[in-house]
């Protein structure tokens, strides 16, 4: 179907509509003047300067390693807080601090972080590169609060403070702002040179295309991946150096500037850096333009927080439609035995034989004292617990069967608690619930909407986009939340009887009734699971293209997808608006979004039984701390510990519940097939020690040996013995 | 003694009598304490202790402090109140203890979570005879206050000595005596307020910029992150206006906004030859709007004024660039220790650093402890009960914490205050005399028939 | 006899590149085709435009007559085109059996025939020979017995014409025997149409009674395997010799 105009001219056309229509409804007091303007323009570009550098690092960073590091900004943070050691503790000379920070500092993290962790991740599915660069966020995060506590002051000097700037109208441009301005083009243009005509960023840039081929030119893919991060690294610090001045040395401030670079990176459709300038300018200036120019009513008052994700989402819109992508293999075990319906119903009579068992206090380490003095509080967090379990469990066929990463289920479950206080919530009616799902599962096929011509990454990013939006626009509407509502939304759920809620005393109820739904839904899941339903799902993740040629309707099966996992969301949100009582306008932060899939990703996404024990791994933080009598230095872990335990998933890609399963169902007697398996495995590790890099070095600084080429035959699965035809005869000569 | 050496007795006794009760200045106040408490010190010797109600043993009174201080992104947040009830707990056991047992204070982190402190309610139920000293931003649920069964199982609820009650449940809840002060006029049935309604504002502040700069013309600048704190800048700006302040605009301003978002304000400013500026915001708000100012080249404010936010050591470290802003208060500053000795005790506790938030924990301990005095010295030690604590504690309705705050009722606003302004990197006292507090009954306003939600959606 | 498909004038332009132009290939029903070319001649692009994955700037493509130019891979799977693909799209998380099983139930959706997709899945291993790895997943196998299941797995939509885009590479020669055996018999039995794109000429000249060249996007011949082979434009295009083994 050929249309006259092409769908990109028509969503231009509705957009610049859309954009005309709300500043022309919102339109303030303020009179277009020069001086407006020139405020306008003056603050737009400072904005925009900030902006840009901090989205270069992120296509840099994207260009030269094929991953989009969520972290930049929390490095960025860190290297402007030693920076401030630097300079402002320690007094060194701003030039020398700065030489420090970027030219030592930075490129050892890049270094590190590049032999560490990201070698690791270039194969690894999408999900486990971006969880692991959230974890490497957390952690960045959660170091520098370590490190320097928030409590005590400190903050950057501007450059060139206290000097007069430069006049423009009746503004005044600062000489730190314009040299933010003026560094965020030079590293804009600089960088791209660097990319496209240089020797080394060529090089960069090729090795993401194309591993091996780029190894034959001689590149030696090692030191460009180790070049690249350290790339990546100075300019986040190159970023947080000029931007701490004007934002505070906060690492909350700094760290989540992410949102926005992501959405100048999107904008410069991740790879063009020049873009990325107009990107930072764009977003700056629509945000000095609604400042100065625009008043948003109460309904949407918070929608210039918004601006940034808006103009994400529609930036990825615009990108230019992925052909139908060809999927990577990965290589796994080698059977997948699939659950049978009487283990998964076992297994949830387990869940909820082990919850019903703590909740009633009869779980020795948990009973004595501090447990029976402490029941209604621990069984509220119970309910806590089981209701992220019940988000993460939504995630499952989502995220671990059909392969798309979405962010937004938290964001979803919000909207089924706003939903649930007006529809059911508010006089305890059950029938509300399934009102609630009924319209979380279309809400939930909203977001499929984008997925249908975003792939992978652009996905991920739409669905950061849409939560963020439902943050802070969608909740934040007074018909949704009523900011004078105060006081408890919900009465107790009825239901056959007994009384369901937050109140200290039906807690013990709700948590029963929650750990029944989840084991009901997991049983479910692990029967969706050997249907048709999750192979055609896990074919269209595998390999979108090959699942079109044989008759999928890929649309139609992402909707299905999408549907299943917003109602399971919508159902989580009702229990969730139940549990908390009281909606606040910030109940539902995008920010939440990342743990939860975090949470589930460490533990193994394709895998219903991950949900339960990462609520168990969530649980027994609060718990060993409990235990352990609430020691502070504990409560720093708590910071840093989700983050390495994300990272540690780059070691890990396939989730803890895979090897652990593995391990523990070779214990059971009648799965000798998992025995087996586990041997073959284990002595395919033993032979198979040829390391990565190994490779490449192959033939041309060291030796053809039979025993490396026996590895090599197995390792390209020509051969699965070990002792086959060898490639090379004894004597090292190719046949 | 010969008869006029008596009646000269009885005229000094009773002239100093009188004096005490006059102005409510002055540390004086002190005396009232040692009344009760040598009263009740006398009813401890001799007695055998119970546990005559729960968190309350022979040997020991527990107390539970709740308070945000382990939230991930806000670590150490109300720390200040959770080291001023153990400081305060240290202090009072050194000098005999309350209630002649010796003070446990149980700590809760609420977390910025509406869970947590719910939580924190049911385990202070459960384990003390009252919360003390608390400080937790969302805090909707405080049904437990009401419904909270004691030792023999009656629903008699829970005695809460809160430091600063941000959320309008626990501000008017009848089981809630606050220390910071409460806007609204609680409705007496324990009905939450709505809508349209009376509000009262402390407007001693503006009384004097208005004075001090007859013409004052300028901008409020108001927390913008949630509809509560911009609902409650909305009638504080109306007091300011209704005092004779032009604050022709108010602006959001968010903690995240970098200090090119301030810029529009400075302009607004310049563009109607502003003269006043006032941050409702936190001390980073006011430094950034300050160096944007300065930046700009505009130099035409008079009138630099914070609220207690900028009462901080990080707003001090920020020297001259700051210089001559205002911050206003209702307790003794701590520059003054040397004129209190109950500030001078708080501030030892904690190591020499302070902060308000814990200076109001430390308040609502002095006033959990005249409440158990009053108890004791009437009825005796084993009459200290969840009953009895409610009962006394609403009896109380002019509390001034040793002279380190204006008196004040269990809600409500004391009408006295305290001026002072930043130089060099340090506060001096603008107004009264080092020690006491200026109070004038026309500090508070009510402005009637106020809706601040509606007032609110006006504000950009 | 009308072809079963037939491009028509197809051109297909990145940017400036012209991957395809005006191709037009002909397959007929109950015969295997041929596509050869040196690396880089838009074969496997051609395929993509057969297929629907790729939309030709310009030039139809018609399944026995009729313009399916328009139309999504997957209509055109129900319509019973089929294909293999150069670089392996198995569906690696799944095992040999449920690659297949996947598009058998798939064919529930056209084919209301009612018969038993299980039944369809082991008649498919046994006649491709891959039964005993059907419960091995994919991704684990050798690229050789990978690029089957991937032929099972077409097999199981029950195409007219079936696509194959180097489907012996990574095969040894006694596989690529089996594998032309395999093929001779689905044309015979079952009136298949194939299309093959190889690089082993042995397999080509033994199996194809049609061969098409492409170079640079054009085709440059096409007849039958001597014609084609005695060609000099199709030998200048080759440099002369044939194309090595494992080079794929």
């Amino acid at each position: 179907m050929r249309l006259k105009f092409s769908p990109r001219l028509i969503s231009a056309v509705i957009v610049a509509l859309i954009v005309a229509f709300v500043v022309q409804s919102n339109w303030g007091s303020a009179s277009v003047s020069g001086r407006t303007i020139a405020t306008f323009l003056v603050v737009g570009i400072a904005l925009g300067g900030v902006y840009a550098i901090s989205a270069a690092g992120l296509v840099v960073t994207y260009a030269t390693t094929g991953i989009f590091n969520f972290a930049q900004a929390a490095i960025g943070c860190f290297l402007a807080f030693c920076y401030w050691q630097l300079t402002v503790q320690w007094g060194l000379p701003t030039l020398v601090a700065i030489a420090i920070t970027l030219l030592i500092i930075a490129p050892a993290i890049g270094i590190a972080l590049d032999r560490v962790i990201m070698r690791r991740l270039r194969d690894a599915a999408l999900v486990v590169q971006l969880m692991v660069t959230v974890g490497l966020m957390l952690t960045f995060m959660g170091i520098t609060l370590t490190i320097w506590p928030p409590k005590a002051p400190r903050s950057v000097p501007h450059f060139f403070e206290g000097t007069k700037g430069v006049q423009i109208g009746d503004v005044i441009a600062t000489w730190h702002r314009i040299i933010t301005v003026a560094i965020a083009l030079l590293v804009a243009v600089a960088l791209r040179f660097l990319l496209y005509r240089t020797r080394l960023g060529i090089s960069m840039r090729a090795v993401v295309d194309s591993r091996s081929l780029a190894g034959l030119t001689g590149a030696k893919s090692s030191v460009i991946s180790g070049a690249s991060w350290s790339l990546g690294c100075m300019t986040a610090g190159l970023a947080g150096i000029l931007i701490a001045p004007e934002t505070g040395l906060v690492v909350e401030n700094l760290a989540l500037v992410i949102v926005v670079a992501a959405a100048a990176a999107a904008i410069a459709q991740l790879k063009s850096l020049p873009m990325v300038f107009v990107g930072g300018l764009i977003i700056g200036l629509t945000e000095a333009f609604t400042s100065v120019f625009l008043n948003f009513g109460t309904d949407w008052n918070y929608a210039p927080q918004a601006i940034p994700c808006v103009i994400l989402f529609v930036a990825l819109l615009f990108l230019p439609q992925a052909r139908l992508e060809t999927g990577k293999v990965r290589l796994t075990k080698r059977t997948e035995r699939l659950t049978k319906p009487w283990e998964a119903a076992v297994g949830g009579g387990v869940m909820i034989v082990l919850v019903g068992a703590w909740a009633n206090g009869w779980i020795p380490w948990f009973s004595g004292t501090t447990f029976g003095e402490r029941s209604a509080v621990w069984l509220g967090r119970g309910v806590g617990f089981m209701i992220v379990g019940l988000i993460m469990l939504s995630l499952v066929p989502l995220i671990g069967w059909a392969g798309q990463v979405s962010f937004a289920n938290f964001a979803i479950a919000g909207v089924g608690a706003v939903l649930f206080s007006h529809f059911g919530g508010q006089n305890g009616s059950p029938i509300g619930i399934l009102f609630v799902m009924l319209v979380c599962a279309p809400l939930g096929l909203l977001i499929a909407l984008p997925a249908l011509r975003l792939k992978g990454l652009y996905l991920a990013l739409a669905t950061l986009a849409f939560a963020e939006f439902t943050d802070k626009v969608i909740v934040r509407h007074p018909k949704m939340i009523d900011p004078s509502a105060t006081g408890v939304l919900f009465k107790p759920l009825d239901i056959f009887g007994i009384h369901i809620s937050s109140d200290a005393a039906d807690r013990k109820a709700f948590v029963i009734f929650l750990v029944i739904a989840f084991a009901l839904l997991f049983f479910m899941l692990e029967l969706l699971r050997r249907s048709r339903w999750a192979r055609r799902w896990i074919a269209m993740s595998d390999s979108p293209a090959a699942s079109a040629t044989i008759g999928i309707n890929l649309t139609t099966t992402k909707m299905a997808v999408f549907m299943l996992s917003g109602a399971m969301a919508g159902f989580a949100g009702c229990m969730l608006g139940l549990s908390q009582g009281a909606l606040r306008v910030d109940s539902f932060p995008m920010f939440i979004g990342l743990p939860l899939v975090l949470l589930l990703a460490v533990q193994g996404v394709r895998y219903p039984v991950a949900a339960f024990m990462g609520l168990i791994g969530l649980a027994s933080f609060p718990a060993l701390s409990e235990v352990m009598g609430n020691p502070s230095w504990l409560t720093q872990v708590s910071l840093i510990g989700p983050g390495l335990a994300a990272v540690a998933m780059a070691y890990r890609p396939e989730g803890a519940v895979f090897y652990t399963g593995r391990d523990l169902a070779g214990m059971l007697p009648w799965r000798a097939d998992a025995r087996e398996e586990k041997a073959l495995l284990d002595q395919r590790t033993r032979d198979q020690d040829i390391g990565r890099d190994d490779i490449n070095d192959l033939g041309l600084t060291r030796a053809f040996t039979r025993e490396k080429v026996a590895q090599l035959d197995r390792r390209l699965s020509i051969s699965d013995a070990v002792d086959e035809h060898p490639m090379v005869t004894s004597t090292g000569v190719a046949k | 003694m010969k008869r006029y050496q008596v009646a000269l007795l009885a005229a000094a006794l009773s002239v100093s009598l009188m004096a005490g009760a006059c102005g409510r200045s002055g540390s004086d106040s002190a005396n009232n304490n040692t009344n009760t408490t040598s009263a009740s010190d006398a009813k401890c010797k001799g007695a055998t202790l119970e546990a005559s109600d729960i968190g309350v043993s022979a040997t020991d009174i527990t107390v539970e402090v709740m308070a945000d201080t382990g939230s991930s992104l806000a670590p150490g947040l109300f720390q200040g109140n959770v080291d001023a009830m153990n400081g305060y707990a240290k202090y009072v056991n050194a000098n005999g203890g309350v209630g002649c047992r010796q003070l446990k204070v149980e700590a809760w982190d609420s977390k910025l979570s509406p869970e947590e402190s719910k939580n924190g309610i049911l385990n202070a139920c459960k384990n003390s005879l009252a919360m003390v000293g608390g400080n937790s931003l969302f805090n909707p649920d405080t049904s437990v206050l009401n419904t909270c069964a004691d030792k023999s199982g009656a629903a008699t609820g829970l005695p809460d000595f809160v430091a600063l009650a941000n959320d309008i449940n626990e501000q008017c809840a009848p089981n809630a005596w606050v220390i910071q002060a409460v806007a609204e006029t609680c409705p007496t049935d324990g009905s939450i307020p709505k809508g349209a309604r009376d509000l009262k504002v402390f407007v001693g502040a503006d009384k004097y910029y208005a004075s001090s700069v007859p013409d004052s013309k300028g901008i409020w600048l108001i927390p913008g992150d949630l509809p509560t704190t911009v609902q409650s800048a909305t009638y504080q700006v109306q007091g300011a206006k209704d005092v004779g302040i032009d604050v022709y605009d108010a602006f959001k301003v968010s903690g995240s906004m970098p200090q090119t978002g301030y810029t529009p304000f400075v302009q607004s400013i310049k563009d109607n030859s502003g003269n006043f500026v006032y941050n409702g915001s936190a001390d980073t708000a006011m430094i950034k709007m300050r160096k944007e100012t300065a930046a700009q080249g505009y130099d035409g404010v008079k009138t630099w004024a914070c609220s207690l936010a900028c009462y901080t050591e990080k707003f001090k470290a920020e020297g001259a660039g700051v210089d001559n802003t205002y911050v206003w208060f209702q307790f003794l500053p701590f520059e003054e220790a040397a004129n209190n000795a109950n500030l001078k005790a708080y501030i030892d506790s904690v190591g020499g650093k302070p902060d308000s938030f814990g200076m109001q924990a430390w308040q609502a301990g002095m006033l959990f402890k005249e409440t158990i005095d009053k108890i004791v010295a009437a009825d005796g030690p084993n009459a200290i009960t969840r009953a009895s604590v409610l009962k006394t504690m609403k009896s109380i309705t002019d509390f001034n914490a040793g002279g380190t705050m204006g008196a004040k009722s269990a809600k409500g606003f004391s009408d006295c205050f305290v001026l002072m302004q930043i130089k060099g990197g340090a506060f001096t006292r603008i107004n009264g005399k080092p020690g006491q507090f200026t109070c004038d009954p026309s500090n508070v306003v009510t402005i009637a028939n106020y809706d601040p939600a509606a007032e609110a959606a006006k504000v950009h | 006899m009308t072809a079963l498909l037939s491009t028509n004038e197809v051109v297909v332009r990145f940017g400036v590149l012209q991957a395809v132009s005006q191709a037009s290939i002909e397959v007929h029903a109950g015969r295997v085709t041929g596509l050869i070319g040196p690396n880089g001649a838009g074969k496997t692009t051609c395929f993509n435009v057969i297929t629907g994955l790729q939309e030709p700037t310009s030039g139809k493509v018609l399944l026995e007559g009729v313009d399916i130019t328009g139309k999504s891979p997957s209509k055109r799977a129900r319509l019973g085109i089929a294909r293999t693909f150069q670089k392996l799209e198995v569906f690696g998380s799944l095992s040999a059996r449920e690659n297949i099983m996947v598009a058998a139930e798939q064919r529930r959706a056209w084919d209301k025939s009612g018969f038993d997709p299980k039944k369809v899945t082991d008649e498919i291993l046994e006649k491709v020979g891959i039964a005993d790895v059907s419960e091995f997943m994919v991704g684990t196998l050798p690229t050789g017995t990978a690029r089957l299941v991937e032929l099972a797995r077409a097999l199981a939509t029950n195409p007219r014409l079936l696509l194959l885009d180097e489907a012996s590479s990574g095969l040894t020669e006694e596989e690529t025997e089996e594998m032309a055996a395999l093929l001779r018999r689905l044309v015979a039995d079952d009136g298949l149409g194939i299309l093959l794109v190889e690089h082993d000429m042995s397999f080509v000249m033994g199996i194809c009674e049609f061969i098409y060249v492409l170079d640079f996007g054009r085709v440059i011949a096409s007849g039958t395997p001597a014609e084609v082979q005695a060609n000099p434009t199709v030998q200048a295009a080759y440099l002369g010799t044939e194309s090595v083994e494992e080079a794929s």
